[in-house]
């Protein structure tokens, strides 16, 4: 259920309202990848959580900076059994603009130009069959010694639609 | 709107939220050389009427690399009739026709409101799953379903255009 589902003399549940508003987070602090290494780290703050059996149309707008070249990975991890159809409009290898269709967990790269901040915007559907926490990974493309970093005020946000 | 009542009703809640449809599986359809539409069978979004609404489309398709999917964004209202549904709309999207060749393009249209078919979309396929984004506003003026027919264009009769699962048409009423 969701409010989009109440009538008229209908007993509004706590399940209702949680359709009303989006779970959403906004980034407190910038994270700093691991250096020298293509390994993804999940975001601190970046994660939801999300009920089983339930849809979601979620929007994601990064911000980052990266080493031109080494540019940065962004890649989502959904709760167990979730099925998950996204699109990212990103500046992709050598800044060339790309919208990229893909699905469940697969990462993008994403175009670094050294401490110009760089923006995104991720948007999709996921659909949950157990709950669980979906959240965001991030790290170098390629391994520099200058971290990628995930700056403040990139913000995540669910709806649940059904 | 919620924010003019001493009393909340049932619709008003239901308006808080977005509505939203969104296709649990691929379908698909074998191309043809003519406008042979017909509606997508899971975008489908009743709206109210004399309201405004957010609306975003995210469109997910597999065509191969020469053929389009060529789709519209349509209101209830037969071509001609007075008292359609007017939509303008921001799209990024892989182009043809009027967005031009097969090149990631962002486009801005705006409808007349009586005409029926309101918004057509092209989009070239690249042999793999693309995106289609659409952003905008629909103004309503009757309540109705917003729906999606779609073909898919190619020269090979033999060809496919998949419109695929995850695909979502969500709206947020904002007046």
């Amino acid at each position: 259920m969701t409010a989009g589902s109440i009538y008229a003399g209908a007993q509004i549940t706590a399940d209702d309202i949680q359709g009303v508003a989006p779970l959403a987070v906004v980034k407190q602090n910038d994270t700093a990848s691991v250096v020298n290494s293509t390994a993804l780290s999940a975001d601190p703050e970046l994660r939801l959580n999300l009920d089983a059996n339930s849809a979601y149309r979620f929007f994601f707008t990064p911000m980052y900076t990266a080493v031109a070249g080494a540019d940065m990975t962004i890649q989502f991890t959904f709760p167990s059994g979730a099925t998950a159809t996204y699109l990212q409009v990103r500046n992709g290898t050598g800044g060339v603009l790309v919208l990229a269709a893909t699905t469940s967990g697969n990462a993008g790269r994403y175009y670094g130009n050294g401490s110009l901040a760089q923006g995104a915007i991720i948007t999709g559907t996921i659909l949950t069959a157990s709950a669980g926490t979906f959240q965001v990974l991030s790290g170098q493309a390629t391994a520099n010694a200058t971290a990628a970093v995930m700056l403040k005020g990139s913000e995540l946000d669910c709806w649940k639609v059904g | 709107m919620i924010g003019d009542l001493l009393r909340i009703a049932a619709p008003d809640i239901r308006d808080i939220p977005p509505r939203s449809a969104f296709k649990p599986a691929d379908e698909t359809r074998t191309v043809s050389p003519g406008l042979v539409f017909a509606d997508d069978t899971d975008l489908l979004l009743d709206l109210d009427a004399d309201s405004s609404y957010r609306f975003l489309l995210t469109l997910y398709y597999t065509a191969a690399s020469s053929d389009l999917l060529v789709a519209y964004l349509a209101a209830p209202y037969p071509a001609g009739t007075a008292g359609g549904w007017s939509i303008g709309r921001s799209q990024l999207g892989y182009g043809s026709g009027p967005l031009g060749g097969n090149t990631l393009e962002l486009g801005a249209f705006t409808t007349t409101p009586e005409a029926e078919t309101l918004a057509l979309l092209y989009a070239q396929g690249g042999g793999s799953m693309r995106a289609v984004l659409v952003a905008g506003t629909i103004v309503t003026t009757a309540p109705g379903t917003l729906r999606i027919p779609w073909y898919g264009s190619s020269s090979t009769s033999t060809n496919t255009v998949t419109v695929n699962a995850g695909s979502e048409l969500t709206a947020w009423k904002s007046g």
